[in-house]
């Protein structure tokens, strides 16, 4: 039979399909979502469409068999039109989240849930690895990270959020976790030039390196790390900790960093860009705002916060008297607790609004407060008090109030009439507030008008000269925090990579539950409450110097604990999930079709598999598979309209239903509305490598893929189904720890209380329990009160 | 003897006429008592019919004690309805039509099967059992007889496949799955005169070799059942069966049913979904074997046709779509009922020549035709003739016949709303255009007759809908979204007053109206006041009243109250 497809004339077989024509003859790689190889068609998802001319409407191809003459077209726009439509449709139907909402929170876009289920099982120089794929500074941001991350953890729903950092600076305390490399590309022989050695410039440095490329930080102070060594003070983050994480970006990229050089003195930017590559622009933002008083840069006793820390930082003074510090930011209480450890008889902080407003971390405030430093709320400097020589002898201060809240949700301060009081002081620090200083950098480069680095936007990195970047607090947005330079860092590496190797990077396709509504307890996992657990801190009377790191960290226990409160929000099928990989081949918009959303609690009664209903696009292969396994399938179509789910048999939990565990829907699910039930904690990892393996638990040898993520293996089936052996007893499957021997005890106790795991077990273990329980030894479930008699073995399950 | 009959369909015993045969049963008379199916006059029931040697007289409304007095020999003039000697309110509703698959309901007991004998039932299998399959399909073939489920495939050609696919196993199927709101011809037929469609289904069991059929009616038709199984048991009694064996097979409402291959795997005893075609069902129908599927009025069609011969048939209505077809008349219309015309007869002929007009003499604006499928033709087009041609050139369909019929009250964004909620409530969720697709047209939809209307959503529904009509397996999905696009074609002003104005130019969307009174027209008589259900119109007697907006629910009864026109809608 001949049809044209394309174009192309090809010989096709009488009663097959479009799809099978198509795919015989590799003309185009038509996309589908509930077609299974080697069964009848379902045509239901509707992604598979073609055009087939003399047809008004479009034809799915899975399910149109070829005639004779059939001229039709796979790719055309009317066809990619409506295959968008089919996912975007799906799509605004799917609460679900791609990710886990700390890895979106997280600037750096850190996989958290990933490392936390590898610090759960102990596999620290994995996590840490798996932390350096995004962040080179985990240590920095161990113990000075603004958290963004937590904020999103939905664990608050229940009790707390994951004290996610906490656990990230513990990791960074284990032996070897510095030792292994990352492997480094092939070298490409091209040459960038980063000025600036902060967190931006030592993130670009460290993923340019990686890549193949031969980056050189300029630095114009003496030793690298830039804001991080000369603005964080060092009971926050000890120059030993920022040492060890410079000298381990230095050697995993291989870069030169070039000390006391700044560019506009020994060296122009011109030249740079003669003879690198790329530059990135990453100085940083050294130069303190002005408060507007009179006086303030020509009063001895009269600095900027930047100026105060930097100069301690490179050679430390001790103070006397009373220090006022103005401003309500981290460099406010960085300068404030340095105030205090240098000697400062007393020290207040004075800022405008009150301590709710006060953009600083929260704990910085607790911590400042435990160290006597005072805070001064509703006051701002009007004035400066000073001798004839021009030294000062106080603040002329004055009281405000709050008002209406302004554009950016905060209350605007009101000077209040006829309260103006002098504040008698020795030494006035203004922090509030940094910019670039971009003296030398200038030359023909865009700038905004706040003086940062014009890259159109905060996440921008191009500069208006070709071949030069920007990132960290002298881009675009100006001043910020840590991560935001890790973020623009790799961002700028990213972009410079393209630009050297002319490549494109595309960018993920990732839903979220947020995108909705984020869910509430009702619809989380059930979870017992747990408080999270706190990092202990040095008592305020023992910090009075500036070497003393005031955060404790927690030990391997908490870690495990902590790490084991995550509730792995981020989908297990993040890798090969079909219909993500489509969404981001076809570009999809989630905002068409916004609407009403189902939304259910995942269903975690089965002990080897997991059913989101959210997750389903209701393919139906999981039913069709199931049928044609068991005789009344464990799983069917239930309701009508747009109210249609996949739902365990009698709409009984999963676990409760006839379902014999082979767990064959988990291969075909395009999606993972059926997934298995990852066995260890955390259930982790977005990304995974498959291996081509052959079952060996009988002698029918079945295909299997092993699966391996960083937090272990599971087994796939690979071209034929999987008996619930091959699936979960293949090296790496679920596993039983056990406490106590069941040959010695008198009641065996497992978990979770479902005995029915123990039946489908066939390892050593299963049979000695069952040798146990036929000599009469009770079997009961961790349900049961009658457990705490007599000797106990206890087995726990994944 | 005089002969009483009481129409005791669905619709009569609905109204009452239970009783009145009850009454009648208790208080025998010098006549015989018989119930009858329903005879299209539905906005007069309960009928009863008095026979009286050649002459008839239909009264309708009729209570039981009026049908005792009636049964004594009175004749209550203003209840007559139709007689055959000219008189009667509503004759011409009759006369005006072209009975012919009707021909029985309303005339017969349909319990009785000597009583469809009598009018020639079972002649046409008689004469079908002389001929030859081959020549069975012909004369359908030459009838031009179409599928009147609403697509309008020839019948005789739908045969042929059947009777030459391959495979000794063959069915039969009548789909009874009647599920259009509005829609009732099929109940009707079923309940009037069952015999006749078990009779086109021996005819065509023969013509295609089937030994075994189904009738796939729904539960919610308890009556129709019934007399189908009993119709059933007579026919087979009788010998008419001929080793063909029909089932009645109960569906449970689920309105995706009515299309085929749904209603082939819910016979199966599987989950009502439409599957692809091909392949097709006569090839691979139910339990995928050789299936031949019809409605219930295109086998009633069919022993008439073998009867009274091709020509008689093609004598009524167009060349394209010959004979008749009954409607259901529905809606904003004066005499709403069952109606039969000849294919070809104008709208408006059925709106006012046998519907009467529209309901308190209002502006006629549209006909829905096609159900949820189908789409709305305006007053403009009310000329257009019912054919299977005619009538899809207008953007609607021809549909199973539900005709519902609307005023210049009836708020065209909001029918379009009615009827897809309706599919959204009714679409198997297995393809994810209808599923997903139509339920964002329907929170659209539901937007703009909540006065939150955006610009770009005229756009929207335009490109989504035909986006589900492309890429929709069946004909629920594929047809979805033509109240949308038919109403959009014909009434965009609407949607674009609800949308630019916020204004609901019928007056119908409650979020976009108002209710007050104009002091002005005002006789303060309280009917108002009376009727209001929330107690929000104040004012006593010789007090110009008000409403309080705040209480006012917007539900119309004030305005429907006052004698004066004096509410105000807005």
């Amino acid at each position: 039979m001949k049809v044209t497809i394309n174009g192309a004339a090809v010989e096709a077989k009488p009663g097959s399909t479009i799809l099978d024509t198509v795919r015989e003859h590799g003309l185009d790689t038509i996309p589908t979502l509930c077609h299974m190889k080697d069964t009848e068609p379902f045509t239901s998802c509707y992604v598979c469409v073609v055009e087939v001319e003399g047809r008004r409407n479009l034809a799915p191809a899975c399910s149109t068999p070829v005639s004779e003459g059939m001229v039709v077209n796979t790719s055309s726009p009317r066809v990619r039109a409506a295959r968008r439509t089919a996912l975007e449709l799906l799509l605004s139907n799917h609460w679900a989240d791609c990710v886990s909402p700390c890895l979106t929170g997280c600037p750096g876009n850190v996989d958290i849930q990933g490392y936390l289920a590898l610090a759960a099982q102990g596999k620290y120089a994995e996590a840490v690895e798996l932390i350096r794929e995004r962040n080179p500074l985990p240590a920095v941001c161990g113990r000075v990270c603004v958290r963004a991350c937590e904020d999103q953890c939905y664990r608050a729903e229940i009790d707390e959020c994951v004290s996610i950092n906490w656990v990230k600076r513990f990791l960074m305390e284990q032996e070897g976790v510095y030792d292994k490399l990352p492997p480094r590309a092939e070298p490409t022989g091209k040459k960038v030039a980063i000025i600036g050695s902060g967190p931006a410039g030592l993130t670009a440095a460290y993923f340019l390196g990686l890549w193949g490329h031969e980056p050189v930080i300029i630095e114009a102070m003496e030793k690298a790390g830039g804001m991080l060594r000369y603005g964080i003070p060092e009971y926050r983050l000890p120059d030993e900790a920022l040492d060890r994480e410079i000298d381990f970006i230095k050697k995993a990229s291989g870069c030169e960093i070039r000390l006391n050089t700044r560019v506009g003195n020994t060296i122009t930017l011109a030249e740079l860009r003669k003879t690198h590559d790329a530059v990135l622009l990453s100085p940083g933002a050294w130069g303190g705002k002005a408060m507007r008083v009179e006086g303030e840069t020509d009063t001895v006793g009269v600095v900027t916060g930047a100026d105060f820390l930097v100069a301690n930082a490179l050679n430390r003074s001790s103070l006397k008297g009373t220090v006022v510090v103005v401003g309500g930011g981290n460099t406010a209480m960085d300068a404030a607790r340095t105030a205090w450890r240098l000697g400062a008889d007393r020290v207040i902080i004075l800022y405008r609004r009150t301590r709710m407003e006060m953009p600083c971390d929260s704990l910085e405030i607790e911590e400042a407060l435990e160290e006597g430093i005072e805070l001064m709320e509703l006051a701002a400097p009007v004035g400066i008090e000073r001798t004839p020589d021009k030294v000062l002898k106080g603040l002329r201060c004055i009281r405000m109030t709050l008002g209406e809240p302004d554009a950016s949700g905060r209350r605007s301060p009101i000077p209040m009439d006829d309260s103006e009081f002098i504040l008698k002081c020795d030494l006035v620090v203004s922090a509030i507030g940094q910019e670039p200083i971009l003296t030398g950098l200038n030359e023909g480069l865009g700038v905004t008008r706040w003086q940062t680095i014009d890259t159109g936007s905060d996440t921008g990195v191009e500069t208006n000269l070709a071949g030069v970047f920007a990132a960290g607090d002298a881009g675009y947005h100006g001043p910020t925090v840590v991560i935001d330079s890790i973020r623009d860092g790799r961002n700028a590496a990213e972009a410079i990579h393209g630009h050297l190797t002319g490549t494109r990077k595309k960018t993920p396709f990732r839903a979220s539950k947020g995108f909705w509504e984020k869910p509430g307890r009702d619809l989380l996992p059930e979870r017992e409450e747990k408080p999270a657990i706190k990092q202990g801190a040095i008592h305020a009377e023992h910090r009075r110097s500036m070497d003393i790191e005031v955060a404790l960290p927690i030990d391997a226990a908490q870690c495990a604990d902590e790490a084991a409160r995550c509730l792995s929000c981020g989908c297990v099928r993040y890798d090969d999930c079909d219909l993500r990989l489509l969404c981001e081949e076809y570009g999809i918009d989630m905002d068409r079709f916004r609407g009403k959303t189902a939304r259910e609690r995942v269903d975690e009664s089965h002990t080897l598999m997991v059913y989101d209903a959210n997750k389903c696009i209701l393919c139906g292969k999981c039913i069709r598979t199931c049928t044609f396994i068991l005789m009344k399938p464990a799983l069917g179509f239930v309701g009508r309209g747009f109210d249609t789910r996949v739902r365990p048999a009698m709409d009984l939990p999963f676990g409760e239903t006839d379902c014999t565990g082979c767990g064959n829907c988990t291969d075909v699910c395009p999606t993972a509305a059926v997934s298995v039930k990852l066995p260890w904690p955390g259930r982790a990892c977005l990304h995974h490598e498959d291996e081509d393996a052959v079952c060996n638990i009988c002698s029918l040898k079945c295909p299997v893929t092993l699966r391996h993520y960083s937090a272990g293996t599971i087994a796939v089936g690979r071209d034929s189904f999987l008996c619930p052996r091959g699936r979960f007893q293949t090296p790496g499957g679920p596993d039983i720890r056990v406490e106590g021997s069941p040959e010695e005890a008198d009641v065996i106790v497992l978990s979770p209380a479902d005995r029915r795991w123990l039946e489908l077990e066939f390892t050593p273990m299963a049979a000695r329990v069952k040798a146990a329980e036929s000599r009469g030894v009770q079997v009961v479930g961790a349900d049961n009160p009658a457990t705490a008699a007599g000797r106990v073995c206890r087995l726990t399950r994944g | 003897m005089r002969k009483l009959l009481v129409g005791t369909g669905t619709c009569g015993l609905s109204a009452g006429a239970g009783k009145v045969i009850e009454a009648l049963r208790n208080n025998p008379g010098e006549y015989e008592l018989s119930g009858t199916g329903c005879i299209g006059m539905c906005f007069v029931e309960p009928l009863l019919e008095v026979r009286d040697g050649d002459s008839r007289r239909i009264y309708g409304e009729v209570t039981p004690e009026l049908a005792l007095s009636i049964a004594s020999g009175a004749d209550p003039v203003d209840n007559l309805v139709w007689s055959d000697d000219g008189r009667g309110s509503h004759a011409d509703f009759l006369e005006k039509q072209d009975r012919l698959v009707l021909r029985n309901c309303g005339v017969i007991n349909p319990d009785s099967m000597d009583d469809y004998i009598a009018t020639g039932g079972y002649e046409a299998l008689r004469m079908a059992w002389e001929m030859t399959p081959g020549e069975i399909i012909q004369i359908m073939k030459d009838s031009g007889l179409r599928g009147r489920g609403g697509a309008g495939f020839p019948t005789g050609m739908k045969w042929s496949f059947a009777a030459s696919a391959a495979g000794e196993d063959k069915y039969i199927i009548c789909n009874a799955d009647e599920g259009d709101p509005g829609a009732f011809m099929d109940r009707s037929i079923i309940e009037g005169d069952p015999h006749a469609v078990i009779e086109g289904m021996f005819i065509a069991a023969r013509a295609i070799g089937a030994a075994n059929g189904y009738i796939y009616c729904r539960a919610e038709y308890p009556l129709a059942v019934k007399r189908l199984e009993n119709a059933i048991a007579q026919a087979g009694e009788r010998g008419f069966a001929q080793g063909v064996h029909l089932k009645v097979k109960m569906g449970a409402g689920a309105f995706v049913c009515g299309e085929e291959t749904a209603l082939f795997r819910s016979i199966e005893g599987k989950r009502g979904m439409p599957t692809f075609r091909p392949p097709y069902p006569a090839e691979k129908g139910l339990f995928a074997k050789p299936t031949n599927n019809n409605n219930v009025e295109t086998y009633a069609c069919v022993p008439w046709i073998v009867r009274n011969g091709v020509k008689a048939f093609r004598e009524r209505g167009t060349e394209k779509s010959p004979g008749t077809k009954v409607f259901a008349l529905a809606g904003k219309v004066k005499r709403g009922g069952l109606a039969e015309v000849a294919m070809g007869t104008p709208i408006r002929h059925l709106v006012f020549g046998i519907g009467g007009g529209i309901k308190k003499d209002k502006a006629f604006k549209a006909v829905q035709m096609g159900g949820p499928s189908g789409g709305c033709i305006p007053e403009h087009l009310a000329d257009t003739p019912v054919d299977f041609e005619s009538i899809p050139a207008t953007g609607a369909i021809m549909g199973s016949g539900g005709m519902v019929v609307m005023d210049e009250t009836s708020c065209m964004v909001d029918i379009a709303r009615f009827f897809l909620n309706f599919t959204c409530d009714e679409s198997c969720g297995k393809c994810t255009f209808c599923r997903v697709g139509n339920r964002r047209l329907l929170e659209t939809l539901e937007r703009i007759t909540a006065g939150e209307g955006r610009e770009e959503d005229i756009p929207f529904l335009e490109t989504l809908g035909r986006q589900i009509i492309d890429g929709s397996l069946c004909g629920l999905g594929q047809t979805a979204p033509n109240p949308i696009l038919t109403t959009l074609r014909y009434f965009r002003n609407e949607y674009e007053a609800h949308i630019q104005e916020k204004k609901c130019p019928a007056g119908s969307c409650r979020a976009l109206i108002k209710f007050t009174v104009n002091p002005e027209t005002c006789k303060a008589c309280t009917l108002c006041a009376k009727a209001c259900p929330v107690n929000a119109v104040s004012g006593q007697r010789g007090q110009v009243h008000s409403i309080d907006q705040h209480k006012c629910t917007k539900c119309g009864a004030c305005y429907d109250a006052c004698p004066f026109d004096a509410i105000i809608r807005e």
